[in-house]
């Protein structure tokens, strides 16, 4: 994976050196991980546990359009700056809320009512965008204060601090995946929902934790992109899903659930991100662009099957060689 | 004697309706009926014969398209790409007659659309069959990459009226009986043609076996990897026809269209009471989903509700169909317990 990085990280550097070895280049690959990377947070949880979740990128927009809206409303010419900043982080407790209400209606449906996890999050990916559409009748919120902006936009000793709260959020998800009782639950459930059911853990509360987990970063990551973008539209990144499937599996989360490091999904951001921005410098047409991601996601997957079944053989090979040698 | 002759004579022909009709197409219809009479009677320039007609050519492309996801999903799966390969074929055989300047005749038209749209369902069902990629991620980006090779590749440019074939203009005009559209016969026949298949023959019951379960089917001796190939090609072609009638009614080929309105299929052949899970379904249901997917859809306006709820309406209805059906499938395992 690292190694990877460091050959696509050496082909752009060596391509166009002007463009991309400078720190401007640098930062927006930095602030770029950060929105993208909350997102595929959100979708690494989930595919853990050996699910999908479709709708994190229209809940992520909707509840990016809440929190303009509320600030819209409070901030006036009058309000100084702490009070900004206070309230942002009632945004923050917002976000929350829409994040457990999104994941306990994706898992209402899903552990409740037995749904597949796609065609749930299908549905609820149409209602999320449904209910942006009804607040904002399709238009673009504008006009977020100074102070926001400054969070998508500020450095801390050099570093953007879009990033610097990632890393934050990363670091939280890294403690609940790899350090509490429920992310060891979470990665069983995902390898085996039988055997977790007859071990005595409650497959439902496990489904309902997850779901939510992953609706509330999803909710988090449409604050950042707020605060990036200094706006809030109903279609923002629509092929971002794809994106986060992408990184997902290039982290080595299998589809068939179980496994799952979040270091790693850092790593597999970090190079989708220079992938891209490099394509750009390169001037590759957008088109071909759009479909390179889907077209790794394949080719990943496909080689991993390849894999797979050659270390099969190899196995069968040895344990028919002892057969014989017995 | 005569009277109970008569008697078993109409017990005869209830059966037999009830036999064509299931429970689930049975509630659909209903559902149809009573949507109409509402719309009808808050809006009653909806009570027409035109209605009905306009009704049946707009459901033409969404519900052929609903054939080949219907098959998928009987099968147990979801084609996220069905959108991408409709306007792959539509608008490729569009560009193909405009570069060689042909104008007639349309049936080479549908077969070039046809082999295009086959082909790509061939590549679908290696992604899955060889390379066992979970079929949700291997059609959605098989479709992104299908998007990217047309645009790429094929071209981004509209092809006006003005270009098109007076082929495909002549089918968007054709109608007969006064207002009915020629391509409602397609649907119909393509129907007939799938069911037939599903019913009757071992690839349609290896479809429902692989549904059921994979691994039943495969002990039981079904080709699965043959099936797969068989099924993904045949639902490419059927998008493919799709899309070339989509290009040649809307009279316009325009390589952006279409994607994006996957959902709308997948939630006919739900509505259509196909299972979710697979191993259920029919071709009278997917017809009947559309037609009130298509109602919903499309008469939320006249019934005066403003086009910003369209996309909350439509999710809702999508989740309360599947809500349903899983509430359905629960309990009768329950009862089976």
């Amino acid at each position: 994976m690292l190694l990877v990085g460091a050959i696509i990280f050496a082909i752009m550097a060596i391509t166009r050196p002007t463009v991309f070895l400078t720190p401007l280049s640098m930062r927006a690959i930095l602030v770029q991980v950060s929105d993208v990377g909350l997102l595929a947070l959100a979708m690494a949880v989930v595919m853990i546990s050996r699910g999908v979740n479709f709708s994190i990128v229209n809940l992520a927009n909707l509840s990016a359009i809440i929190c303009a809206m509320i600030i819209r409303a409070l901030v006036t010419d009058v309000t100084t700056s702490l009070q900004v900043y206070l309230i942002l982080l009632m945004c923050v407790g917002v976000c929350i809320v829409i994040g457990l209400i999104g994941g306990t209606v994706n898992s209402f449906l899903i552990a409740n009512l037995k749904v597949p996890e796609i065609l749930t999050t299908l549905g609820t990916m149409n209602l999320f965008l449904g209910i942006s559409m009804i607040i904002t009748g399709g238009r673009a919120i504008f006009g977020i204060p100074q102070e926001v902006a400054h969070i998508g936009s500020g450095n801390i000793l050099g570093i953007p601090i879009p990033f610097i709260i990632f890393i934050a959020v990363g670091a939280i998800v890294y403690l609940i995946v790899h350090k509490t009782p429920y992310g060891s639950q979470l990665k069983l459930f995902g390898a085996n929902r039988n055997a977790t059911l007859y071990s005595g853990i409650n497959n439902k509360v496990v489904i309902y934790k997850t779901y939510i987990l992953s609706c509330v970063l999803a909710a988090f990551a449409g604050l950042m992109i707020l605060a990036r973008t200094n706006a809030a539209t109903v279609d923002f990144g629509a092929p971002l899903v794809l994106n986060t499937l992408l990184i997902g599996v290039l982290s080595g989360i299998k589809p068939s659930g179980g496994v799952g490091n979040v270091i790693n999904i850092f790593l597999a951001m970090l190079v989708i991100q220079l992938l891209n921005t490099g394509l750009t410098l390169l001037r590759i047409s957008g088109f071909v662009r759009e479909m390179i991601p889907a077209l790794l996601l394949v080719s990943i997957l496909s080689l991993e099957y390849l894999i797979q079944v050659r270390n099969e053989r190899k196995l069968n090979r040895i344990a028919s060689g002892k057969g014989k040698a017995a | 004697m005569n009277s109970s002759q008569n008697a078993s004579g109409t017990k005869f022909s209830l059966k037999s309706l009830s036999r064509i009709f299931s429970g689930s197409e049975q509630i659909l219809i209903v559902c149809i009926v009573a949507l109409c009479a509402l719309i009808a009677i808050i809006n009653p320039i909806f009570f027409s014969m035109d209605t009905v007609f306009d009704m049946l050519r707009t459901s033409v492309v969404v519900g052929i398209i609903a054939i080949g996801v219907g098959l998928v999903m009987i099968n147990g799966g979801v084609d996220l790409s069905c959108m991408s390969i409709a306007i792959f074929a539509g608008y490729t055989s569009t560009r193909i007659f405009v570069a060689l300047d042909l104008q007639e005749p349309m049936i080479l038209m549908f077969l070039i659309g046809i082999a295009i749209g086959a082909s790509l369902g061939f590549l679908n069902a290696v992604f899955i069959a060889f390379f066992k990629i979970p079929i949700f991620i291997a059609t959605l980006g098989a479709g992104v990459i299908y998007q990217g090779i047309m645009l790429q590749f094929i071209g981004h440019i509209y092809v006006t009226p003005a270009h098109m074939p007076s082929g495909a203009l002549a089918l968007a005009d054709n109608t007969v009986l006064g207002g009915l559209h020629v391509s409602v016969f397609i649907l119909i026949s393509l129907l007939v043609l799938t069911h037939l298949l599903l019913r009757y023959t071992m690839v349609g019951r290896g479809i429902f076996a692989m549904g059921g379960s994979l691994i039943s089917a495969q002990r039981a001796g079904y080709n699965v990897k043959r099936l797969n190939i068989m099924l993904y090609t045949f639902a490419g072609a059927m998008y493919a026809i799709g899309g070339v009638i989509h290009v040649s009614v809307t009279r316009f080929a325009d390589p952006s269209q279409l994607v994006g309105t996957e959902l709308v299929v997948v939630s006919s052949v739900v509505l259509g009471g196909v299972s979710i899970v697979g191993g259920r379904g029919s071709m009278l249901g997917v017809f009947l989903g559309t037609l009130l997917t298509i109602l919903i859809r499309n008469n939320l306006v006249l019934m005066g509700v403003s086009s910003d709820w369209q996309a909350f309406v439509f999710g809702l209805v999508l989740i309360c169909a599947i809500s349903l059906q899983a509430y359905q499938r629960n309990r009768a395992q329950k009862k089976l317990a």
